[in-house]
C-alpha cells in the first residue's frame, strides 16, 4: 500500500505545478514576477521556525541519547503495541495540539534520530500532517467572539486527532 | 504545556544520562543537534522558497476563490442553519481552501472574519452554536494538498522519496476531517 501510495505522490508534484503555472498564464498573471514573490514569503517562515527547530531538536535528543526512548517504548508497549503506535512519537502526539512550531521541531527531532525513511519517521510525518494545533485554534476563534462554551467541539476534535494517529500507522505499515 | 514537555525532556534526558553514566554523548548529541537544525533549515529555505513561490502563482491566478465557488455546495450541507447569503459562507470558503493549500498565515484572518460573523448572527451569545461548531472542526481537522513544511524537513533530511509523504497525508486528513465532521453532526443539538 505504501508503495503505490509513494508512487502516485511523487507524480502529483511536478503536475501540480504544472496546473499551477498553466492557470497563471491562462490568468494573464506575470508568473515569473508571482513566483519571486510568494518565494520571499518562504524566507520569514523557515527564519522564523529556526529557533523551534533548535529547541525541539536539543531535547529530543538529549532524551535519546541518555537511552529514554527505549525505556519509554518498553514502558508503553503494552499500551501502544496493540495499535501499531510506535512511543517514540509520543512527545509529538503532546505538543501538537498546543504549537505548530514545536511540533515541526520534535517532527525534525525524530527524523534526524531514526532516519527520514524509518517507519517513525512516516508515522510522525503523516500524523504531523493530519493533525492541527487544535487548542490553538479552538482558544483563538471562540475566544475571538467571547464564546466560552464550546460544547462538543473539544472532545470531538480530540477524537479526530487520535484517530488521524491511529489512521499514520495503517497507512506507513 | 510544550514549556513542560520540553522541560521535561531535557531534565529526564540530563537526570538518566547521570545514572547511567551517558553523559558524554548527551554532550555530543545537545551540540550536534544544534549544528543539525540550522543545516536542516538552510535546506528548507530552498524548498519553501519553491513553494511558497508556487503558491504565490496560485493565490495570483485565483485559484484559491475557484476551490472556495467549487466548495459552495458542500457547504450548504456542512451549515445548514446559515442563511444561503450569509457572508459567513464566503469567509468559510476562504479559510478552507487556504488551509487546504497549507496557507495558514491567510485561513486565520478569514477564520476570525467568519467567527466574528456567525457571532453576529448568533447575538452575542456565550454558547457555540452548531455553526461554529462545525466550523472550529473543520480547521482542527483540515484537508492537506500540500503538507509543506513536513515534505521539506524530509528532503532537507535527505530522504529517498521526500514526496512519497503527500498522499498518505492526504488521505489521511481526509480521513480525520470526514470523521469530525460526522462527529459534529452527531452532536449538534437535536431540533
Amino acid at each position: 500500500m505504501s508503495n503505490s501510495l509513494s508512487y502516485i505522490s511523487a507524480g502529483v508534484l511536478p503536475i501540480f505545478m504544472m496546473v499551477i503555472i498553466l492557470a497563471g498564464l491562462w490568468k494573464r498573471v506575470d508568473v515569473y514576477e508571482s513566483f519571486t514573490k510568494g518565494a520571499k514569503g518562504g524566507l520569514g517562515l523557515v527564519a522564523r521556525t529556526l529557533p523551534y527547530i533548535v529547541g525541539m531538536m536539543l531535547a529530543v535528543e538529549i532524551f535519546r541519547a541518555a537511552g529514554c526512548f527505549t525505556y519509554l517504548s518498553k514502558a508503553l508497549s503494552p499500551l501502544f503495541g496493540p495499535l501499531g503506535i510506535p512511543p517514540e512519537v509520543l512527545p509529538l502526539l503532546v505538543i501538537r495540539p498546543f504549537s505548530g512550531s514545536g511540533g515541526l521541531g520534535v517532527l525534525a527531532g525524530l527524523i534526524h534520530a531514526y532516519g527520514p525513511d524509518s517507519y517513525i519517521a512516516r508515522v510522525a510525518c503523516v500524523y504531523m500532517g493530519s493533525s492541527e494545533t487544535l487548542f490553538y485554534v479552538l482558544s483563538l476563534y471562540f475566544g475571538s467572539v467571547r464564546v466560552s462554551r464550546t460544547r462538543y467541539t473539544v472532545p470531538v476534535a480530540l477524537a479526530a486527532d487520535f484517530f488521524g494517529l491511529f489512521l499514520a500507522c495503517l497507512v506507513c505499515k | 504545556m510544550t514549556k513542560y514537555v520540553w522541560a521535561g525532556m531535557i531534565l529526564v534526558g540530563v537526570s538518566v544520562g547521570v545514572m547511567t553514566g551517558r553523559l558524554s554523548s548527551i554532550g555530543d548529541a545537545l551540540l550536534e543537534s544544534a549544528s543539525t537544525a540550522a543545516t536542516i533549515c538552510l535546506s528548507m529555505l530552498g524548498i519553501h522558497a519553491l513553494f511558497m513561490g508556487m503558491l504565490g502563482i496560485a493565490s495570483a491566478a485565483g485559484i484559491d476563490k475557484a476551490v472556495s465557488r467549487f466548495f459552495s455546495f458542500l457547504l450548504k450541507w456542512l451549515f445548514p442553519d446559515l442563511k444561503k447569503d450569509s457572508p459567513a459562507l464566503g469567509y468559510i470558503a476562504l479559510n478552507i481552501s487556504a488551509n487546504m493549500f497549507g496557507m495558514g498565515n491567510a485561513a486565520t484572518p478569514f477564520g476570525l472574519k467568519a467567527m466574528a460573523e456567525l457571532q453576529r448572527e448568533n447575538g452575542g451569545r456565550q454558547i457555540a452554536r452548531d455553526a461554529m461548531g462545525m466550523f472550529a472542526l473543520l480547521n482542527t481537522a483540515s484537508v492537506q494538498l500540500l503538507p509543506l513544511s513536513i515534505l521539506s524537513l524530509l528532503a532537507a533530511a535527505g530522504s529517498k522519496n521526500p514526496a512519497g509523504i503527500v498522499a498518505p497525508v492526504f488521505l489521511v486528513t481526509l480521513a480525520t476531517a470526514a470523521f469530525a465532521v460526522l462527529g459534529g453532526k452527531l452532536c449538534r443539538r437535536r431540533k
